[in-house]
């Protein structure tokens, strides 16, 4: 249950990076085309996450909720931090290429 | 006005945070570890089976000579039933700083053959009273109430992009950014936990902070108790030890009758009654509710339930301040958000001292905190480490064998802060924190070996979970300290 519920959360957080212009700036990604179809996503997911964690143990229910948000908000910081690297990486070396090129 | 708001905030959060961060670390860091305390004495008495039988309440009654024993010499002795999480029969009973258990057979009430250990509640009496008693448990509600401030002031200053900013962590920036990101994240991502812990927290110790009697008095109290230093003397029962107890299989059967089918968690003894308590698992509400018994005859002489709305709080806030209640997976969420919180106060410290570095660098204030950081930060993780290894290589047969345990975790924790501070004010900090680093990634990396040199009865394909576990967490931080020594 609880891995579900930290899936869930980190689905609902990526979405919301793909938002924040600053997060995709950061990523130097652009922002998606197809994010505009998911925005009802975006406000189901927490809910959802509250009523998988309801429908397991009532009494426990929030912190649960709270905890694996904490948890898929630190996951999707370290995968988003990974990818921005690798991005950027990635962008250096076709730079480094296209300049190697140009020079021949 | 905002921007003021803003700069004075800044202000209150680096200096209160600063000389509350180092204590706090040390709180949440023991913290994260007490939420382990059974899992963690399991891996310090590896001499008990992984596997046992399935309980049978007749074996309750082989306890009671030990019991009558601990209750001769004055302590108050209580017997923990096995659940799912220990799988053992515990005689417990606390000297002054922890718990101390005997594990029994569950099935026949026979006496494991363990090592004599602190165990894992050595974390819990670490992270409440730093081992200082009624004084280090004032210092401690203190600092909850600077953790406070310090969350109050940190929220007011990162107001503006507390959204944006959640998952923003740019580790390959310059240092110092990627040092606030890495503090903005463990904050900001981890406040619910850390404003529930520090709320509770401070909460369950309000008698502390706001005692019945004068400040003056109550202090004075703190330190008359806490300045001996001597061995825990029990005081010898005024009222009679019945000779023998009666059976205590139908006991826990009336008792579960009250508190329900499976509840009983521990059984509680004093001379003049026996005390069949509910289950600290059964839920987020701490309600403690026992049925007593009396030692004689083993008749029922009360049902405690105390009722009220102010005590409803105060169980509610005390149950999901010990998550007792957890499962396994709960409380590594536990564990995960109180070692952020440690990461959240280990990087404000770095941060504070990095961005006062190049202006007051020299002085020799600065060097003495940066010293103490070292001392904190690095040393006690290393004190940790050092528990565990004293453990396993200290004879089986050493008197005051947990007493020593305990010497082994302070004398490395103060060898640290006495290394980081002389490195410091030598002017050069950075060789301290980098020593003091690869010492923390040996400690953590030779744990494994060390586990598997001298657990009986190893076998590498079939590894109980709180061995691995346990091993596990310490590979982690080795490698993470091995990462920041080689990027300082």
């Amino acid at each position: 249950m609880i891995a579900l519920c930290i899936f869930l959360w980190s689905l609902f957080l990526l979405l919301q990076a793909c938002h924040e212009p600053k997060m995709l700036r950061f990523a130097r990604l652009q922002k998606p085309a197809w994010l505009q179809r998911t925005r009802a996503l975006r406000f189901v997911l927490p809910p959802m996450v509250l009523g998988v964690c309801v429908a397991e143990r009532a009494s426990t229910a929030i912190p649960v909720w709270v905890a694996t948000f904490s948890v898929a908000a630190l996951l999707v910081a370290l995968g988003w931090a990974g990818l921005a690297r690798y991005r950027e990486l990635l962008l250096t070396t076709a730079e480094v290429r296209a300049a190697a090129l140009r020079k021949e | 006005m905002q921007d003021t708001l803003r700069t004075r905030m800044g202000w209150l959060h680096a200096w209160v945070g600063f000389a509350a961060g180092l204590l706090l670390f040390c709180v949440f860091t023991s913290g994260c570890l007490a939420v382990f305390d059974t899992e963690l004495t399991r891996w310090l008495q590896p001499e008990a089976p992984p596997q046992t039988a399935a309980f049978s309440p007749r074996s309750l009654d082989h306890v009671l000579p030990a019991v009558h024993d601990l209750l001769a010499q004055g302590e108050k002795p209580f017997v923990t039933l096995p659940s799912a999480r220990d799988p053992y029969l515990r005689l417990e009973h606390h000297d002054g700083h922890e718990f101390l258990t005997v594990p029994y057979n569950p099935q026949t009430g026979e006496r494991l053959n363990v090592r004599a250990t602190a165990g894992g509640t050595f974390f819990y009496d670490l992270h409440y009273t730093m081992r200082s008693g009624v004084y280090g448990e004032t210092v401690v509600a203190f600092a909850g109430l600077a953790l406070l401030l310090t969350i109050g002031s940190g929220i007011i200053i990162h107001l503006k992009g507390l959204v944006s900013d959640l998952m923003l962590l740019r580790p390959f920036a310059a240092r110092l950014r990627a040092w606030l990101d890495v503090h903005v994240v463990a904050a900001v991502v981890f406040l619910p936990f850390i404003l529930l812990m520090a709320y509770s927290g401070t909460f369950i110790r309000a008698r502390t902070l706001f005692p019945p009697v004068s400040y003056l008095a109550s202090l004075e109290n703190a330190f008359r108790v806490s300045a001996p230093s001597a061995a825990h003397r029990p005081e010898k029962p005024a009222v009679p030890i019945p000779e023998a107890f009666p059976p205590l299989a139908p006991l826990v059967a009336e008792a579960e009758r009250t508190i329900g089918a499976g509840q009983t968690g521990y059984i509680l003894f004093q001379p003049q009654t026996i005390l069949v308590s509910r289950t600290d698992s059964s839920g987020p509400l701490l309600t403690r509710e026992h049925v007593d018994f009396s030692p004689v005859d083993g008749h029922v002489l009360r049902h405690v339930l105390l009722p009220g709305a102010i005590t409803h709080t105060e169980q509610v806030l005390k149950g999901l301040h010990y998550a007792r209640w957890t499962g396994v997976g709960m409380r590594w969420l536990y564990f995960l958000s109180g070692a952020m919180g440690a990461v959240m106060f280990a990087s404000g410290s770095i941060i504070f001292l990095m961005k006062r570095r190049r202006q007051s660098g020299e002085r020799i204030m600065f060097r003495i905190a940066e010293g103490l950081a070292i001392g904190s930060v690095v040393g006690l993780p290393m004190g940790a480490l050092a528990f565990f290894w004293a453990n396993r290589l200290l004879p089986i047969s050493l008197p005051d064998r947990p007493l020593a345990e305990g010497h082994v975790f302070l004398a490395v924790w103060v060898l640290s802060v006495v290394s980081g501070m002389a490195w410091s004010l030598l002017g050069r900090p950075l060789q301290g924190w980098k020593i003091q680093l690869f010492c923390l990634g040996g400690l953590g990396f030779f744990l494994t070996p060390l586990d598997l040199a001298t657990r009986p009865g190893v076998a590498f394909f079939h590894v109980p979970t709180v061995f691995a576990a346990t091993d596990l967490v310490a590979l982690f931080l080795a490698f993470v300290s091995f990462q920041m020594a080689r990027r300082l």
